[in-house]
């Protein structure tokens, strides 16, 4: 091989080496450990509101958002918002409870807890935003974080956690800036489509959550989602 | 062998980059303790995880304060505390007569080379807490 076409070779050796050593797989699965409902068709579950008036709309917002997957078809119904049932945030029978309150200065800006069973199968679910971080956040951000925190009680995990890199358009992505990730991308949709569809519990997708702080006491496992 | 004499370079910067060997990175201490009295019947925990949420050191704390030092590699990290009631007396290991996860907090942290830094897990008569970095 002559020289000048010696080095064309091993830069595009060594270019391909580095995009193999740092690119983020599109395709790749981003299900929360294979976490997911149990149910028979599209999941229909019972989203209890326990968020003040002023994250109404968000979570109105996550819940249209998500509903467009096929196999997701939820409701939000009003629930108790006194500080009590904000602050506790207690697991409902059967369905997923949101919440908001000023939790303080936990360095998290939302949390996401499930309850599962040893076969992956969530019973039920919490998603906490933290107002001490988000009261005074831009929009954008709040329909972000809200969107995230309910998603993972659907059983999904990030598609990124890198805060700095380019956003990939859905709100499962760690970004400083939340204006072009506050909905769900095609990605999710598909993700869904694998945990919800064509699968049985032997073979449902699984990811390992690295990336995402994992806390898990007994048989309810919480995400969270840092502030920065 | 002049390919070789290129490639070998290349690949242990490439590796190199991937991390080394432990015992040739430069490390710090990282001193975590607690400030404020635990509500009773909690137990505590504490992890100290990089960034991208690998667990570096975990500990339970049934039965008393929060205090750890852990030599590092330099670097970012998470201290991250949570806390679980207890039905009555907090077991000293094992889930037996814990509840879920009641609390959690965290903050970032830098360890630099040869240098000590603290973080202070703040806990609050209601069982609230936070991490502040000293």
């Amino acid at each position: 091989m002559r020289p000048r076409l010696r080095h064309a070779a091993f830069v595009a050796v060594t270019a391909a080496m580095i995009v193999g050593f740092t690119a983020t797989p599109a395709a790749a699965s981003h299900s929360w450990n294979g976490y997911h409902w149990a149910r028979s068709g599209e999941a229909r579950l019972t989203i209890l509101s326990s968020v003040t008036s002023n994250w109404s709309n968000a979570l109105s917002v996550a819940n249209s958002d998500w509903n467009r997957s096929a196999y997701l078809q939820n409701t939000v119904v009003a629930s108790s918002t006194t500080s009590t049932a904000r602050q506790q945030c207690a697991f409902p029978s059967g369905a997923i409870r949101v919440c908001n309150f000023t939790y303080g200065n936990t360095g998290w800006s939302g949390l996401a807890s499930i309850r599962v069973t040893s076969g992956n199968h969530i019973t039920t679910g919490t998603a906490k935003m933290n107002d001490t971080f988000l009261a005074s956040a831009d929009s954008a951000k709040r329909q972000g974080v809200m969107c995230q925190e309910v998603g993972h009680d659907f059983g999904l995990a990030h598609q990124d956690e890198n805060f700095t890199n380019p956003n990939l358009g859905t709100c499962m992505d760690y970004t400083n800036n939340w204006s072009t990730n506050q909905h769900p991308n095609t990605h999710d949709y598909n993700q869904l489509a694998a945990q919800y569809g064509n699968h049985n519990d032997s073979t449902a997708a699984s990811r390992d959550t690295a990336g995402i702080t994992t806390i898990v006491t007994g048989d309810v496992v919480t995400l969270v989602t840092w502030a920065s | 062998m002049n390919r070789i004499r290129i490639l070998v370079p290349v690949a242990a910067a490439l590796l190199g980059g991937c991390g080394g060997s432990p015992a040739d990175q430069p490390t710090g201490t990282l001193d975590v303790g607690q400030q404020g009295t635990a509500p009773p019947r909690t137990a505590w925990y504490l992890r100290i995880e990089t960034t991208d949420a690998k667990p570096i050191v975990e500990h339970t704390y049934p039965n008393a304060p929060i205090a750890l030092t852990q030599d590092l590699a330099v670097g970012n990290y998470r201290v991250i505390s949570w806390n679980r009631p207890c039905s009555d007396a907090c077991p000293a290991s094992g889930d037996n007569g814990l509840g879920p996860l009641s609390q959690v907090c965290g903050a970032p942290v830098t360890v630099t080379k040869g240098t000590r830094v603290s973080a202070t897990v703040v806990i609050n008569t209601d069982g609230t807490c936070s991490v502040r970095v000293n």
